[in-house]
């Protein structure tokens, strides 16, 4: 196994490629196309461009990277293989379809658009979701990054601690952000991955603002992330200002044990959204998700009808929530999925 | 948090003219700036992954405008929130019908099994991109948007202060990002858009072997480098304030001491804004700032980064066009023509072998007759 992770994750993806007949993987959006090419560029929040910035040629020795900053290109990708980003689009589509008419099999892509469609359509290969790609792909971390990943969800965690000390009356959720940026610069983050989450901690679950205060007698679920070394952590927890959460958290803690049973390679989405309404959960969003370059998948929901597999390898983010009357408790803890007992990455918040 | 009345009629009346304009008669938007600048909405803010984790999408029509996949109480009252499927056809069924009986419709990127099933669900429609019609509209800024432009920027600006004091040997240039975005958050704003940059420059060419064929050598990505006295620091960096960007730039020297060098770099730096300020005015090419600004500089690379830019514009969500100084070139500047109400960035970046470089910004509303500052001067 190689020691630099961001060529371990390549060869898994040469790998997946030649499984699934993919000549070709072009990708825009900036967490997926760091996470096939190893290419670090400056984080920028949002789902991307409309072009590709990467594209992978089944059995290339690395991918070629369109990029402002060639700087964060990895040192095992040849010179050659980093471009400078075209702001010129026609010049830009070009130089894709290049790049992608020599390849043979299927062209898989992470978006769409109507240029896209025409221009590779083109091609007269067949279109394919790059998704269920990247997934196998990101399946069978090596040890190096579950660690990375490991880092991340810790640094993620100490930060959501110091923002949980400052969750006082009257304290806003944007002052929780301001202890949680606090304590960045010792753990060497460079990027948050949200501007800060909270809700409210009841049965609405409400979206809180930034400017939004703590009121006396009120609990907020918060959750927190960072991006460290290229891989992400996350973290969430509930408080309260004059709150007592003790028997909620425990509850949750049985559930979240509960639910880390099922978490097994083969075992589905459909299965864990089962055994979460077996026993009443609840979710903000998703049940559950993958971690890695960023939040993953599986997503698993309780109002999705999807049926996907739990792959071996994968760190899975469990976060469900409970509810008691009308107060709500979440927090997430992360596992790697694996026969036998459950692997947590973390100790229970 | 949801933006005001007025702010929001004033931007969605420009994007159904230019939806007007385009022959679009319904735009369907997943980028979290247009959705916002559509509706209002004010979709969860994070980076690429967070909004594949927990999508959203807008669809607006000359006639209504629908929010998928944001929280109702971060919608406004008057704009319909709804849930986004996860299913892929059941989401671009939901989408196409929001559609209605629209002939041409203009769409964003999407994540691909929704865009192929939208794809199928309109196949009785022209479908188009939508880029032209939603930059179109958001190129000229309305009075409002300018004032929060300008807001956020002091708001930086006033962060920023209080961070470049701790600029000093022995820091790593990673550090310095928590401690800018506790001062951003301590203004109240949370959501950073792009990653701080604190970087060394290089001094000479060697040091930046990355550098592309024909620019200046150049860093761009801070790391866990520990900065040394005199270091020339470039910052920049970008938060989002009621969903604006503030775009701050300036090169600080390590423990705050500039020495004969930096001083020349920086007065070349506003040399060349001064020449490329001195032809900003409504009516003026963007070819006319870019020569304004190689003649400032002198012959050799230009004078920014590449394939970065001389300047670009900045609105709801992030930088957009125009670009100047790009591959686009000076025959597609020649048609870039500046108006009242545009909004740009301006971010030269002098150097010289052996002394270093300097970049800093300095954003400016451009008027009938020149240009307003939107930011001071950099430190």
């Amino acid at each position: 196994m190689p020691a630099d992770p961001t060529r371990a994750r390549y060869e898994r993806l040469q790998a997946a490629m030649a499984r699934r007949g993919v000549g070709t993987l072009l990708l825009a959006t900036p967490h997926l196309a760091a996470f096939a090419s190893g290419a670090r560029r400056v984080q920028t929040a949002g789902s991307g461009g409309t072009l590709p910035w990467v594209v992978v040629a089944a059995g290339a020795p690395s991918a070629v990277v369109f990029t402002t900053d060639p700087d964060g290109t990895p040192p095992w990708m040849p010179r050659d293989a980093v471009e400078p980003l075209r702001w010129n689009r026609t010049a830009q589509l070009d130089r894709l379809v290049a790049l992608v008419l020599p390849g043979e099999g299927a062209i898989a892509i992470d978006v769409l658009s109507p240029v896209l469609r025409e221009v590779l359509g083109a091609t007269g290969r067949l279109l394919v979701d790059a998704a269920p790609l990247l997934v196998e792909a990101a399946a069978g971390r090596s040890e190096e990054e579950v660690e990375a990943v490991r880092r991340a969800v810790v640094a993620a965690r100490a930060g959501l601690a110091a923002a949980l000390a400052g969750a006082v009356p009257g304290a806003t959720l944007a002052a929780l952000v301001a202890r949680f940026a606090r304590t960045l610069g010792a753990a060497g983050v460079g990027f948050p991955l949200t501007e800060g989450l909270a809700w409210s901690a009841d049965r609405r679950l409400a979206r809180r603002a930034p400017e939004d205060p703590l009121e006396h007698g009120e609990a907020v679920v918060l959750e927190l992330g960072c991006q460290l070394g290229g891989y992400a952590g996350v973290a969430g927890d509930t408080t309260g200002a004059d709150v007592e959460l003790g028997p909620l958290r425990r509850q949750w803690r049985d559930a979240v044990e509960s639910l880390a049973v099922h978490c097994r390679p083969g075992v589905t989405t459909a299965d864990l959204r089962a055994a979460a309404a077996a026993e009443g959960l609840g979710q903000i969003g998703l049940l559950a998700h993958g971690l890695g370059v960023g939040l993953e998948p599986p997503y698993c929901a309780l109002d999705a009808e999807d049926v996907e597999p739990l792959l071996q390898g994968t760190v899975l983010v469990l976060a469900p929530v409970v509810a008691v009357g009308g107060r709500a408790f979440r927090a997430t803890r992360a596992l790697v999925v694996g026969d036998g007992l459950p692997r947590w990455l973390e100790p229970s918040p | 948090m949801i933006d005001p009345a007025p702010l929001r009629a004033a931007r969605l009346a420009r994007l159904r003219a230019a939806m007007a304009e385009a022959g679009q008669e319904a735009l369907v938007l997943t980028a979290a700036g247009a959705i916002r600048y559509a509706t209002g909405a004010v979709p969860l803010h994070g980076d690429s992954s967070v909004e594949r984790a927990r999508p959203f999408v807008a669809v607006v029509t000359p006639r209504a405008a629908h929010v998928l996949g944001v929280e109702p109480a971060f919608v406004p009252p008057d704009v319909p929130a709804h849930v986004l499927a996860r299913e892929p056809a059941r989401a671009a069924d939901t989408l196409a019908e929001l559609c209605g009986r629209a002939r041409r419709v203009g769409v964003d990127r999407m994540p691909f099994a929704i865009g192929e099933a939208l794809a199928r669900a309109l196949r009785d429609v022209v479908v188009e991109a939508c880029d032209t019609t939603v930059l179109a509209a958001r190129a000229v800024k309305t009075p409002a948007e300018i004032a929060l432009l300008a807001e956020g920027q002091r708001a930086t600006e006033s962060a920023m202060a209080e961070v470049l004091p701790a600029i000093v040997p022995g820091v790593r240039e990673v550090e310095l990002t928590g401690r800018f975005l506790a001062a951003m958050a301590e203004r109240g704003v949370t959501a950073c858009h792009v990653e701080p940059l604190w970087c060394a420059l290089p001094r000479r060419a060697e040091e930046a072997p990355w550098t592309f064929a024909g620019g200046p050598p150049y860093r761009e990505l801070p790391d866990e480098r520990v900065l040394r006295a005199g270091d020339q620091v470039m910052i920049d960096t970008g938060m989002l304030h009621a969903g604006y960007l503030a775009d701050f730039g300036c090169t600080w020297p390590c423990g705050g001491e500039r020495s004969a060098g930096d001083l020349v770099l920086r007065t070349r730096w506003l040399a060349i804004v001064d020449a490329v300020l001195g032809v900003c005015r409504a009516g003026a090419t963007a070819a006319a700032l870019h020569r304004a600004a190689r003649a400032a500089a002198g012959p050799g690379a230009p004078p920014w980064p590449v394939p970065l830019y001389l300047a670009h514009g900045i609105g709801l969500g992030g930088v957009e066009p125009p670009f100047i100084g790009t591959d686009l070139g000076l025959a597609a500047e020649e048609r870039i023509v500046l108006q009242a109400g545009m909004v740009l960035v301006l971010e030269p970046y002098a150097f010289e072998e052996g002394l270093g470089g300097y970049r800093a910004e300095q954003t400016i509303a451009v008027t009938e007759t020149g240009w307003t500052p939107l930011s001071a001067p950099p430190p």
